[in-house]
């Protein structure tokens, strides 16, 4: 294993109900690689990416994250190191600024804060015109969806996994969060990208995930 | 003030009450009398067999005996929580058993020894009933705490999934539903408190008064009641929501359900 990698994968395999969604897989993912991963609905890329952080059961001695298998890291810190971004997003009860914002309520972020300037400028970088008052669950899914992305990428995590980031928007807010992915990714953030339609302008290592085996498209 | 004693010919009087039920129920065809006719007899043999239980046991005073109903009634309890809460991938049978017997254990002795100091403290004439007030209130609210928490893992999941996500622990991920079930248990006790008296005379308290005991005795017993009930709700619904929630998640902070 090199000093650069950050996720190594050891003969990681995702079965459900009886039925294998991925035979046993080794990876290594180096620091700042952008990978992207597609395959029809339903095959298990989501699933991959919630068992890589351990939010779903079954995968933690397989997954080694900057060297330390995952069953071995406490869990906050590992997904506070390894962010990831549902499909669906989801806001909470409150204020644009409160979801912005809440992980900062959480004890691996501790003494981390944002101004109400940073957080508009954020907002701006997505391009999304709304008042941090306004009510987060009244927003529209695309709206939502940017805010989501920004709750995690203020956090700045080393890997960001993310399902489907462009799936619920329109093509010019789709290109907008794939630039600004871009960016993150530029800076030095590693991502695992898991998308059904492809990613525009996308580098990096890109996989098919087909009859429950990752396939290096060329 | 004496009382009036019942003879088993004027308890049979009130039939009357049961047999104006039972006409209603046949004119308009509401088909209860065999309810009505079940109902009947089942009240008079399990209160009289309650009684004779009873009287045995007052009589005996006997520490085994108590210690053998007080077992009976959280037995009955704790099967009554599991039956209510239908719930097959957390295992719940546990926790709510202890509960169950650390609430009716504590609040219990603590009314009868510190508040209203009998000797023994275990004197069935005041640990039974008073026990059986706190273990029925305290079933009630620990499965309303149950049912809470266990619906709401099971609708917020995505709430508490994000939260984990973003590096919150299971008890971070947690803290809000946690509040709302304990609140869920107690609520009922709390507001209890507001409309005493105002709107009925508590069953207890109406005993009392009929039984002929002075009705600032009585009052004085019944406050003592709703505040104990209050502890034990509390108490209860705490005890549980912890141990259930630790149950939800595994140890890598993964939602379990």
């Amino acid at each position: 294993m090199t000093d650069a990698a950050v996720i190594e994968l050891r003969g990681f395999a995702i079965s459900r109900n009886d039925t294998l969604l991925l035979e046993p897989t080794d990876m290594v993912i180096a620091t700042g690689e952008r990978l992207l991963i597609t395959g029809p609905s339903g095959c298990g890329k989501s699933t991959f990416l919630k068992r890589l952080c351990a939010l779903e059961p079954g995968n933690e001695e397989q997954v080694w994250l900057r060297g330390e298998q995952a069953a071995r890291w406490e869990m906050p810190k590992l997904r506070k190191t390894m962010a990831y971004l549902p499909q669906t997003p989801v806001m909470l009860e409150g204020s644009v600024r409160d979801n912005l914002c809440l992980g900062l309520s959480l004890r691996v972020y501790k003494g981390m804060q944002f101004s109400d300037d940073r957080l508009r400028d954020a907002l701006a970088s997505v391009n999304l015109d709304i008042d941090l008052e306004s009510n987060a669950t009244r927003l529209s899914p695309g709206q939502k969806a940017r805010v989501a992305l920004l709750q995690r990428l203020m956090l700045t995590p080393d890997v960001l996994l993310c399902d489907e980031p462009i799936a619920s928007l329109d093509q010019e807010n789709a290109q907008l969060v794939v630039r600004v992915l871009a960016e993150a990714g530029a800076a030095g953030m590693t991502q695992i990208i898991v998308s059904h339609q492809g990613l525009p302008d996308l580098y990096g290592r890109q996989y098919r995930l087909n009859q429950a085996r990752l396939e290096l498209v060329e | 003030m004496s009382v009036i004693e019942i003879g088993w010919g004027q308890l049979l009087l009130s039939l009357l009450f049961i047999l104006l039920a039972a006409a209603a129920s046949l004119y308009y065809q509401l088909r209860m009398e065999r309810d009505l006719l079940v109902g009947t007899v089942r009240t008079f043999l399990q209160l009289a067999l309650v009684g004779y239980v009873l009287q045995f046991i007052f009589d005996l005073e006997h520490p085994l005996l108590i210690l053998l109903l007080y077992l009976w009634m959280l037995f009955w309890a704790a099967q009554a929580i599991h039956s209510r809460v239908d719930e097959s991938e957390v295992a719940i049978m546990g926790p709510t058993f202890v509960s169950m017997a650390v609430t009716f254990t504590l609040i219990t002795s603590m009314v009868t020894s510190l508040v209203i100091q009998v000797e023994p403290w275990y004197r069935p004439q005041y640990f039974i009933p008073l026990g059986g007030m706190i273990a029925g209130n305290a079933m009630t609210a620990i499965s309303l705490s149950l049912e809470r928490l266990l619906s709401s893992l099971r609708q917020q999941r995505a709430e508490v999934e994000l939260i984990l996500s973003l590096g919150g622990s299971w008890q971070e991920a947690s803290q809000r539903l946690r509040r709302d079930s304990i609140k869920a248990g107690m609520i009922p006790s709390v507001n209890a408190m507001m409309t005493v008296g105002l709107v009925s005379l508590p069953g207890m308290m109406s005993g009392q008064i009929l039984a002929g005991v002075d009705p600032e005795q009585a009052i004085r017993y019944q406050i003592l009641v709703m505040l104990m009930l209050v502890g034990a709700t509390a108490l209860g619904t705490l005890i549980v929501v912890n141990l259930i929630l630790r149950r939800c998640f595994t140890r890598f902070d993964q939602l379990r359900l």
